[in-house]
């Protein structure tokens, strides 16, 4: 439960503009928008937190405040607009790479400092190797081939304890490590086996707090195309078996979201094909949907959507042919939808 | 818009260069053309080529659109394999949409059919009656080229298949500007059309034509009716206009199974699944480029693909010595 905190006095002058405001750290705040609106929640019942405050901003050290998710307005005690010059536009630009770069560096140092060298994924992918379970699994879900197994390391928890949505109970865990740009593991993902509910099935066993970007052929780089496909175990099965041409590459995506990191990798890619689950092209009470949230993230006219009336692993396994429905992709706008 | 004659007036000189550039390009681009559907007769049929138009022709009830269905699969199987960038387009005047691919559904599952490269036109499941009657030959054409924008990037057209001519409805339009608004000026219309379509969407297009029910006027033989040039029902165009036209027969609906026919060269004994084939028609073929051209081949419908077996085609046949 969000609780809410009176405004600091360095952003008096918003007195009355903006509500719900939360404290984020010493530094920051979030809020409603003065400019764009006031909603009281998001559709996942979080506060609005669209506008963010901070007592001391990293540019000029005086109290500046941005909406960040919606119309760009900007307020510092000297100047209040939603109007960007080529300056600001420059300024902001270089702190989001900046910022961007130094999120790397942290992902990238805890990676090397702590996961690489637990090593934990080797264990669990040792193991794999005597689980007449995990093997089990694994062909039951396609991944038939010993060579790509090998290859992603896929492993095995055989008694993790799932801390549940409804209950706490053990269940088998596969494990998968998630091979980052640097051929660097900066996660070990956990799919468990026996999920007693939806929301249990997958877990990670870092507490990173980052997004993590799945490179299934571990290409080390970003390429111009880029075919984005919902959750990691999925990209594995359309990077074996979906038979996309060699200058597209498959990246999983953690869940839904298109988050500031994998915006931030894909900046300079011409085309970027996506593949969400079915449950994406269903609209919210306000008609909005996932896919289209996440066209206009990453751009609508970059984006093309991959069709596929259900998950796309198991759409594969019954034969669905994943290059025909690569090469019949859509644009966002030709799916009708908002 | 204005007539231009300087679209159609070409000197010999240009003729020849645009007759190199066309054979240059159907050269490199062999594997456009659609293959015969039969595979045990390509070597005696010409592969239709972009640009080129075929009619199939039966009675109803012979088989037509089992032929269609399966030539199309056989596009979509060559097309997915391929990996090329193009989708086929199957259009209905007979059958719902969902209809085309409930075989497909029944044999490969939805997940399959869902991801096949094509796109179907036609009457939907819960369409109401007065858009069906709106897909007429112009309403047709002017789809497949929504069908061709309807994708992220403009899609080619690998193959059209159109079933059929004489079940397209009446296009006011065209009604109007011709003299005599007959059915059978609206058939040869729809079918020169449907014949410019395989030029203006550089694809091979195959339609289905019904031929006459109550009477065979230009038989094979009266005990072989298979349709000939003069049974292409209600207008002549239908046989006149396209480059290829194929009949067929299914026997055990001219003679009941298990009768022994015998007649000219053939002897054989009807079977449920025996179809005949007279290859009629191969414009711009001779007999060297299109070896089966007037011959009639026995075929048969052997899990749902159409064979030919020349040993059993010679096992129809009676020796000199026997007549």
């Amino acid at each position: 439960m969000k609780t809410f905190v009176p405004l600091p006095p360095e952003f008096a002058a918003l007195e009355g503009k903006i509500q719900w405001v939360q404290q984020i750290n010493s530094n920051e705040y979030h809020s409603s928008c003065p400019n764009c609106g006031v909603e009281a929640k998001h559709n996942d019942s979080n506060p609005s937190d669209r506008f963010i405050m901070w007592v001391e901003s990293r540019e000029t050290g005086k109290p500046f405040g941005m909406c960040f998710r919606h119309c760009g307005y900007k307020w510092s005690p000297g100047k209040a607009d939603a109007i960007w010059t080529e300056e600001e536009k420059a300024a902001f630009v270089a702190k989001r790479r900046e910022l961007n770069e130094r999120e790397e560096e942290r992902i990238h140092k805890y990676a090397e400092e702590v996961i690489m060298k637990q090593n934990i994924a080797k264990k669990y992918y040792e193991r794999m190797a005597e689980s007449q379970f995990g093997k089990m699994w694994l062909k039951e879900r396609g991944f038939t081939s010993d060579e790509w197994n090998r290859f992603w390391m896929f492993g095995i928890y055989e008694d993790y304890r799932c801390r549940g949505y409804l209950s706490t109970y053990y269940s088998p865990a596969i494990t998968i490590p998630i091979v980052g740009r640097d051929n660097l593991i900066e996660q070990v993902k956990l799919r468990v086996a026996d999920a007693h509910h939806e929301k249990d099935r997958y877990r990670n066993i870092y507490k990173t707090g980052a997004q993590h970007i799945y490179f299934p052929r571990r290409e080390g780089k970003i390429l111009n195309k880029v075919a984005l496909i919902e959750g990691e175990f999925k990209s594995c099965t359309v990077a074996q078996r979906g038979k996309l041409p060699e200058d597209i590459q498959i990246i999983g995506m953690q869940g839904k979201g298109v988050g500031g990191r994998l915006l931030y990798t894909l900046e300079n890619c011409e085309v970027v094909y996506l593949c969400q689950d079915p449950d994406a092209f269903i609209p919210n009470e306000r008609g909005e949907t996932n896919i289209m949230q996440s066209a206009r993230k990453l751009g609508v006219n970059r984006t093309r959507i991959i069709p596929c009336r259900e998950k796309v692993d198991d759409a594969i396994l019954q034969g669905f042919n994943f290059r025909n429905a690569f090469n019949m992709a859509v644009k966002p706008q030709q799916l009708g939808l908002k | 818009m204005a007539f231009n004659p300087k679209t159609y007036a070409q000197r010999s000189d240009q003729v020849a260069e645009s007759y190199e550039a066309r054979q240059k390009w159907r050269e490199e681009n062999a594997h456009l053309a659609l293959p015969f559907f039969v595979e045990g007769l390509r070597d005696y049929v010409p592969a239709i080529f972009p640009g080129e138009m075929a009619v199939i022709g039966a009675p109803s009830g012979d088989g037509k659109t089992k032929i269609m269905k399966t030539w199309h699969a056989q596009a979509q199987k060559a097309l997915t394999e391929s990996k090329r960038r193009a989708v086929t387009v199957y259009g209905s005047q007979e059958e719902t949409t969902e209809n085309l691919i409930d075989e497909d559904i029944q044999k490969h599952g939805k997940a399959a059919a869902s991801s096949r490269p094509s796109v179907f036109i036609g009457v939907s499941f819960g369409m109401n009656a007065e858009d069906m009657d709106d897909l007429h030959m112009t309403n047709f054409i002017h789809t497949i080229e929504y069908t061709q924008e309807s994708f992220a990037e403009p899609m080619p057209i690998s193959n059209i298949f159109y079933d059929y001519i004489q079940a397209t409805p009446n296009d006011p339009y065209r009604r109007e500007i011709m003299a005599d608004g007959a059915f059978r000026h609206q058939l040869n219309d729809n079918t020169r059309r449907l014949f410019q379509a395989t030029k203006k969407y550089s694809c091979p297009i195959v339609t289905a034509s019904q031929t006459g029910i109550k009477k065979v006027v230009n038989p094979y033989h009266s005990l072989i009716p298979i349709p000939g040039r003069g049974d292409y029902a209600e207008a002549s165009g239908i046989y006149q206009i396209p480059d290829f036209v194929y009949s067929f027969i299914l026997m055990r609906n001219a003679a009941p199974v298990g009768r022994v026919i015998e007649a000219d060269n053939w002897k054989f004994t009807v079977e449920k699944n025996l179809v005949f084939f007279w290859f009629l028609k191969a414009r711009g073929h001779t007999p060297e480029t299109a070896k089966g051209i007037s011959r009639v081949f026995p075929l048969r419908i052997i899990n749902d693909e159409y064979i030919y077996d020349p040993e059993y085609h010679t096992s129809m046949l009676m020796l000199k010595e026997e007549k």
